[in-house]
C-alpha cells in the first residue's frame, strides 16, 4: 500500500503537469520551444538518418528482392510505354501553347508556387505516418499547404509549421481524407490511409485496376487534377457497389528526401482532410 | 548509471533515434518503441528516481519531436514504472529481472500503442481493431522484446545490476 501511495503523489503531479502541458501546448506558448529544439536537433536526426538510412535499405531490399526484380521488369515495360505517351504529349502541349496563344490566354506557371524541402524525419506511431520538413512559416509555409513528391504526386498536408520547420501529416496516415477521383473518368471517392497502404472508397462510378486515380479538388483542401496513386487491386464483385479499392502511391516515403510545398495554395474554410 | 549526466544524455538521444531511427526499420505498420525500453532498463538498473524525473522531461522532447500531443504521451507511458514495481512486489511474475522487465515491455508497449490508436481513431481514423492487432500491436511487442533483449544484455556485459523499484528501499 505504501508504495502504491508514493507513486501515487508522482503519478498525480504527472497527471497535473499533463493538463498544465495540454492547456499551455493549445496556446502556442510552447511553439519557440519546440522550434528551437528542433533547430538543434537537426543535424543531429539528419546524421543518424543519413547513417541507419542505407542500412534500412538493404534490409528492405534483401526482404523485397524477388519484388523488385518483377517490379522492375514491369517499370521498363511502362517506361517504354511512358515515353511514348510523353512523345505524344509533348507534341499536345505545342499545339495548345499555339491556341492559347492564338486565343490570347495566360497559362500560370505552377512551379513557381511550389517551394523544395528537405525531409529531416520520418515519424510513425500506430496509425499514424508524418514528416518534419526543413521549411517553415519563415519561408512561406502555413498550415494546410500540399505537399507533394519533386515527380507532383500528392504527400501530404503541412498541419503544423514553425518557423523553420514545419509537420507533413501524409496521405498514408489514417487520420486523412483526400477527395479524389479517377482520371479521366467521373468516378470519384475518397482516398483514405490506414496507416501503411491508401484505400480509395468509391462514392460513385466504376473503378478498374491500372486507372490512376488524382485530388477532385472538392471540399477545397487539395488543388484538383493532383496525382495519388494508381489502383492496383478491386475487391468484391461485380455487384458490389462500394467495392473495396486498394492502392499504390507512386512515390516511396521512405527514400523521399525532398518534397515541394504548393505554399500559394490556401485551402478553403471546409477541411475535407481533417 | 549510477551518475545524473548518462540518463541526461540518454533522454535526448532516445527521442532522436524515436523519430529518425526507429521508422526506417518498421515491421507491418509497427515501428519499436523506444522510449519504453529507455524507461524500463532506467528503472530496473538505475532505480526509479532517474525514471521519475526523466519522464516529463522525455514526454517534452517527444511532444516537440513527434508533434504528438504531451497529456497523451503522459497517458501512454505514465503507468509503466508504478506496473513494473507492482509485478516486481505482488511477485506476479518469477524474480528474475530479465523476465520481469520483458513481461513489463510487453504490457507498457500493447498500452502506449493502444492509447496512440485510441488518440488517432478518436481525430478519424477507422477503428479497424483486427488489423490493429496484427499490423501494430503484435509486431511492435516482438520488436520492443527483440530489442529490450539485445539493450538488456549490453547492460548486463556491463556489469550493471538490477535493483528495487521501491521507493522506500530507493531512498524515497
Amino acid at each position: 500500500m505504501l508504495l502504491f501511495s508514493r507513486y501515487t503523489y508522482w503519478a498525480g503531479a504527472m497527471v497535473a503537469l499533463a493538463l498544465l502541458l495540454a492547456v499551455v501546448g493549445r496556446t502556442g506558448l510552447l511553439d519557440p520551444a519546440q522550434d528551437i529544439f528542433l533547430r538543434a536537433a537537426s543535424p543531429v536526426e539528419g546524421g543518424l538518418s543519413s547513417a541507419f538510412g542505407p542500412v534500412a535499405r538493404f534490409f528492405h531490399d534483401v526482404r523485397r528482392l524477388d519484388h523488385l526484380q518483377e517490379e522492375n521488369r514491369l517499370l521498363r515495360s511502362e517506361n517504354e510505354t511512358l515515353r511514348n505517351e510523353n512523345a505524344a504529349l509533348r507534341g499536345d502541349v505545342r499545339r495548345l501553347a499555339d491556341l492559347e496563344e492564338a486565343l490570347g490566354i495566360a497559362a500560370a506557371d505552377p512551379s513557381a508556387e511550389r517551394l523544395a524541402a528537405s525531409v529531416l524525419s520520418r515519424i510513425q506511431g500506430p496509425l499514424t505516418r508524418q514528416l518534419r520538413i526543413d521549411k517553415g512559416t519563415g519561408d512561406g509555409v502555413t498550415v494546410g499547404n500540399p505537399v507533394l513528391s519533386v515527380q507532383g504526386t500528392l504527400l501530404g498536408t503541412v498541419t503544423k509549421a514553425l518557423s523553420a520547420s514545419s509537420f507533413v501529416r501524409l496521405v498514408a496516415d489514417s487520420r486523412s481524407r483526400v477527395a479524389a477521383q479517377v482520371l479521366g473518368t467521373p468516378a470519384d471517392g475518397i482516398v483514405k490511409g490506414d496507416g501503411r497502404a491508401l484505400t480509395f472508397d468509391l462514392v460513385e462510378g466504376d473503378v478498374n485496376p491500372g486507372d490512376v486515380i488524382v485530388t477532385s479538388g472538392l471540399g477545397g483542401a487539395y488543388p484538383p487534377d493532383i496525382p495519388v496513386g494508381e489502383v492496383t487491386e478491386v475487391l468484391g464483385d461485380s455487384q458490389d457497389p462500394f467495392p473495396t479499392v486498394r492502392l499504390e502511391a507512386a512515390v516511396r516515403i521512405s527514400t523521399t528526401r525532398t518534397v515541394l510545398v504548393m505554399i500559394s495554395f490556401t485551402p478553403s474554410r471546409f477541411e475535407l482532410a481533417e | 548509471m549510477r551518475h545524473v549526466p548518462l540518463p541526461a544524455l540518454l533522454l535526448p538521444a532516445t527521442v532522436l533515434a524515436q523519430v529518425s531511427v526507429a521508422p526506417l526499420f518498421p515491421v507491418a505498420g509497427a515501428v519499436v518503441e523506444l522510449p519504453v525500453i529507455l524507461l524500463l532498463l532506467l528503472a530496473i538498473f538505475a532505480g526509479p528516481l532517474p525514471v521519475m524525473i526523466g519522464l516529463p522531461v522525455l514526454v517534452l522532447l517527444l511532444g516537440f519531436a513527434a508533434n504528438v500531443e504531451f497529456e497523451w504521451l503522459v497517458v501512454a507511458y505514465l503507468p509503466l514504472l508504478p506496473a513494473t514495481a507492482w509485478l516486481q512486489r505482488r511477485r506476479a511474475i518469477p524474480q528474475i529481472p530479465y523476465l520481469l522487465i520483458l513481461v513489463a515491455a510487453i504490457l507498457a508497449g500493447v498500452w502506449a500503442r493502444a492509447v496512440f490508436a485510441a488518440v488517432a481513431m478518436a481525430s478519424g481514423a477507422s477503428p479497424d481493431f483486427a488489423a490493429l492487432l496484427t499490423d501494430v500491436l503484435v509486431p511492435g511487442v516482438a520488436l520492443d522484446a527483440a530489442v529490450l533483449s539485445a539493450a538488456w544484455l549490453a547492460c548486463r556485459s556491463l556489469g550493471w545490476e538490477a535493483r528495487s523499484l521501491n521507493l522506500e528501499r530507493a531512498g524515497l
